[in-house]
C-alpha cells in the first residue's frame, strides 16, 4: 500500500466515521437519559437533509434552508419523545425498543409520503479540495470533519460542567431522587431529544452532499451509529466520536484489505471483539486478580 | 339423512347462486385482463413507478383506438415490493385472475423466481429486466424479456471503450443477481477467448453491497490501477453515489459507464452537481428528437407526446421496456387473439415488433429482445437529458 493510498484510506475513514459519530452523539444523549435506544436517530438526519432540499428546490439560500430544517428536525424530535419514549416510559426495555422501532416505520411511511421514493443530493460546499499525503479530502469532507470534532468533544465537555449537563446526567441514574432534587425528568429527556436531533441534522446535512439519501436511509445510519455508539460505549457521549471514527476507519481499512462486498464483516468482528470478547477477558482478569 | 339433505340444498343453492353471479357478472368478459407484476417499492422502487405510467399511457391508447377486435383492455397492477417471495404470491393471484399474460416483473431475481410458476400455468411473461436473458424456448418456454441484457450492453460499452482508446477498465459491480450477470458477461469478453481479449486490460474489479452507501473503499483499489474508463454493473441511483464519490477521490476526469435502465429522470436530476461524466449504451426513445424519419420515430414521437401530456415528463429506457413489454402483446393478441398458447407459438414462429426502445426481434431461439446492434453510445447532460455520442 503506497502513502498516498494509505492516506486516502485514512481520509475515507475519518469522513465516514465524523457521519457515524453523529448518531451515535445523538443514541449516547437520549440513552444516558432514558437508558433506551431511540432507534429513530438516523431519521433525525434523514429529515433534515430532505427538508433543506426542499427549502432549496425553493430558492430559499443555503442557511434559511438549513436553518428551517434543523428547526423542524427538533420539533419532530419533540413528537417522537412524546409519541414513542413518554407514553411508554413505564413499559419494560423490550416493549419501549418495539415502540421506537414502530415510530422509525411511521417516519419511513411519511417520509415515503411527502418526498416519494427518490434520493436527494444536495449540492457539495463550494471550495478547493486540499491535498494530504499525495491524498485528496474535499471541502464538503473537511466541514464535516471538523464540525463533527467540535460537537463530539464539546458536547460531552458542556454536559459535564454545565447545571443542564448534570441535571441529565442525575436523571439518567436516579430518575426519583433527581425529582426529588426538583428536576423535571420529562423536561430534561427532551432536552436530551432535541440535543440528540441537532446534532443528527448538523451531521446529515454536512455529510448530504458525499451520498445520496432517501425516505430509508435513516435505519443505515441509526445501525452504523449504534455499532459506533456500542464501540464508544453506549450513553457515553464522550465515547461517540472515538466510536465513529473507530468504526469508520475499520470500515475503510476492511474495504481496502477484504473483497469489498464483505468489508462490513470487520466491522462485525471489531463489534464481536468488543461486546463479547473483552467483558469475558477483563472478567477472568478480575477472577485471577 | 337430515344433515345429507341439507347438505345437497346447500350445495345446490350455491351452485344457483354461483350462477347467478356468472350471469349477473357478465362485465368481466367483456376485457382482457393483462397482469403486471412490477416493483412499485421497495429498493427498486423507481423501476416499477416508470413502468406503470408507460404501460398505462399505452393501454389507453389502445383503448381509445377500440381495444383489441372491440374487447378493451383491463390491466391488474400488482407491486411485487422489489421481492421474489412476494412476486411469486402477485403472480399466483394474477394467473387465478385469469390473465392472458404477465407483463414483468421488474428486477432479476424476481423474474427468476415467477418463471416456474407462469410455466406451470403456461401463461407468458414478458420480463421488464436486465437480467433475466431467457435463450429460448427450450430454456423457458414462457419467458421472455425486452430489455437487452448485460452481456450486449456491456459489449457496447467494450465498443465504445476500444474506439475510443480507453484501453485500462475497471469494474465494480453489486452483489445481486444483475452484478453477477455484469460479472458473467465481463469474464466472457475480456478473458480467455472474449472477443475483446488483448484489446482491453481489466485493470481492476470490485464487488459492493447495494444497502451500503459507502463504496470509496472499492474506488480507491480501483484507481490505484490507473484506469481510463470505470464500468458500474449497477441499475438504479447507486450510479450517482459510484459517480459522486469518484469525484470525491479525484477520479473526476475518469467517465463512469453504465446500463441503459439508468437513463431515468432521477439519475439525471442528481447528476446536477457532480462531474456528470456518465456514458451509457441507450436506446432510441432517450434521443427521440435526434432520430432519422421512419417508422420508429413516428411511434417514439407519438409516445413520448402521450407520455408528456400524462405525466409532464419525459419518458426514458425504463418506461421503454414498460411500453414495449405490453407493445409485444398487442402485436401478438391482434394477430392471434387473447389465447396465451396461440401467443406463445406467434413469438417462437419469428416476428419483428417495432418499439421504442429497439425493434424487437423474436424466435424460437431467441425470447430477448435487443442486441448490441440495436443499442446506442449517449452521455448524459446532467438535469437536461441524453446526447447521443459519435459511434
Amino acid at each position: 500500500m503506497s502513502t498516498q493510498q494509505f492516506a486516502q484510506l485514512l481520509i475515507s475513514g475519518v469522513t465516514s466515521g465524523a457521519i457515524y459519530a453523529s448518531i451515535a452523539l445523538g443514541l449516547n444523549l437520549v440513552f444516558a437519559v432514558s437508558k433506551s435506544l431511540n432507534l429513530a436517530q438516523g431519521e433525525f438526519a434523514t429529515v433534515a437533509v430532505l427538508l433543506s432540499a426542499s427549502g432549496l428546490g425553493l430558492g430559499w439560500g443555503l442557511v434559511p434552508s438549513f436553518a428551517v430544517a434543523i428547526a423542524v428536525t427538533c420539533l419532530l424530535a419533540l413528537l417522537v419523545e412524546w409519541s414513542t419514549f413518554h407514553v411508554a416510559r413505564e413499559r419494560d426495555v423490550l416493549t419501549r425498543l418495539l415502540v421506537s422501532l414502530a415510530g422509525v416505520m411511521a417516519l419511513h411511511g411519511a417520509f415515503l409520503l411527502v418526498w416519494g421514493k427518490s434520493s436527494v443530493s444536495p449540492a457539495a460546499i463550494p471550495g478547493p479540495a486540499i491535498d494530504l499525503l499525495g491524498a485528496r479530502i474535499s471541502a464538503q469532507a473537511i466541514w464535516l470533519i471538523a464540525v463533527v470534532v467540535v460537537l463530539g468533544i464539546g458536547v460531552p465537555l458542556w454536559l459535564g460542567r454545565s447545571t443542564r449537563g448534570l441535571s441529565l446526567r442525575a436523571s439518567a441514574d436516579n430518575p426519583l431522587g433527581a425529582r426529588l432534587y426538583g428536576i423535571r425528568v420529562q423536561n430534561v429527556r427532551r432536552f436530551a431529544f432535541v440535543g440528540a436531533a441537532s446534532v443528527a441534522a448538523i451531521g446529515g446535512l454536512l455529510a448530504a452532499p458525499l451520498l445520496l439519501v432517501r425516505y430509508d436511509t435513516g435505519l443505515f445510519l441509526t445501525i452504523n451509529g449504534f455499532i459506533a455508539a456500542v464501540i464508544g460505549g453506549l450513553g457515553r457521549p464522550a465515547g461517540a466520536l472515538v466510536g465513529g471514527l473507530a468504526l469508520g476507519l475499520v470500515q475503510a481499512f476492511g474495504a481496502a484489505v477484504l473483497p469489498g462486498q464483505y468489508k462490513n464483516i470487520a466491522i462485525f468482528l471489531v463489534l464481536f471483539l468488543i461486546v463479547v470478547l473483552l467483558p469475558r477477558l477483563q472478567e477472568r482478569r478480575a477472577v485471577a486478580a | 339423512m337430515r344433515n345429507w339433505a341439507s347438505a345437497g340444498v346447500s350445495l345446490m343453492l350455491m351452485v344457483s347462486v354461483a350462477a347467478c353471479g356468472d350471469s349477473a357478472d357478465g362485465s368481466s368478459d367483456e376485457t382482457i385482463k393483462i397482469g403486471v407484476v412490477s416493483s412499485e417499492s421497495g429498493y427498486a422502487a423507481w423501476t416499477g413507478e416508470t413502468e406503470r405510467r408507460a404501460i398505462e399511457t399505452l393501454a389507453e391508447q389502445v383503448n381509445a383506438d377500440g381495444g383489441i377486435d372491440g374487447v378493451l383492455l383491463e390491466i391488474l397492477f400488482r407491486d411485487d415490493q422489489s421481492d421474489p417471495e412476494q412476486a411469486v404470491g402477485e403472480a399466483r393471484e394474477l394467473i387465478d385472475e385469469d390473465v392472458v399474460a404477465i407483463l414483468g416483473p421488474s428486477l432479476t431475481p424476481t423474474s427468476l423466481a415467477i418463471e416456474p410458476i407462469v410455466a406451470g400455468a403456461e401463461v407468458p411473461m414478458i420480463s421488464m429486466s436486465g437480467g433475466y436473458q431467457p435463450a429460448g424456448s427450450e430454456e423457458a418456454p414462457w419467458g421472455w424479456s425486452i430489455v437487452a441484457g448485460a452481456g450486449p450492453a456491456i459489449a457496447k460499452v467494450l465498443d465504445y471503450a476500444v474506439a475510443n482508446d480507453l484501453t485500462n477498465l475497471a469494474s465494480i459491480t453489486p452483489t445481486d443477481p444483475l452484478g453477477e450477470a455484469g460479472d458473467k458477461g465481463l469474464e466472457a469478453l475480456l478473458e480467455g477467448d472474449g472477443p475483446y481479449a488483448g484489446q482491453i486490460e481489466r485493470v481492476g474489479h470490485e464487488k459492493f453491497n447495494l444497502a451500503d452507501i459507502d463504496v470509496r473503499g472499492q474506488l480507491q483499489k480501483l484507481n490505484a490501477g490507473a484506469p481510463d474508463l470505470v464500468f458500474a454493473g449497477v441499475s438504479g441511483e447507486s450510479v450517482v453515489a459510484i459517480r459522486k464519490q469518484m469525484d470525491e477521490l479525484g477520479m473526476e476526469e475518469i467517465p463512469l459507464a453504465t446500463y441503459h435502465s439508468n437513463t431515468t429522470p432521477q439519475v439525471l436530476e442528481l447528476l446536477d452537481g457532480t462531474s456528470g461524466d456518465l456514458i451509457l449504451p441507450g436506446t432510441a426513445v432517450n434521443v427521440a428528437s435526434d432520430l432519422p424519419e421512419g417508422d420508429q420515430r413516428e411511434e417514439v414521437m407519438t409516445f413520448v407526446e402521450a407520455y408528456a401530456e400524462k405525466t409532464d415528463e419525459a419518458p426514458m429506457s425504463t418506461e421503454g421496456f414498460g411500453y414495449d413489454a405490453l407493445k409485444v402483446l398487442v402485436e401478438a393478441m391482434r394477430e392471434v387473439g387473447p389465447d396465451p398458447a396461440a401467443i406463445k407459438e406467434w413469438l417462437d414462429e419469428g416476428q419483428v415488433v417495432m418499439g421504442i426502445n429497439y425493434p424487437m426481434e423474436f424466435s424460437a431461439d431467441k425470447h430477448v429482445a435487443g442486441g448490441v446492434e440495436q443499442l446506442l453510445m449517449m452521455s448524459a447532460d446532467p438535469g437536461n437529458g441524453w446526447t447521443l455520442l459519435e459511434e
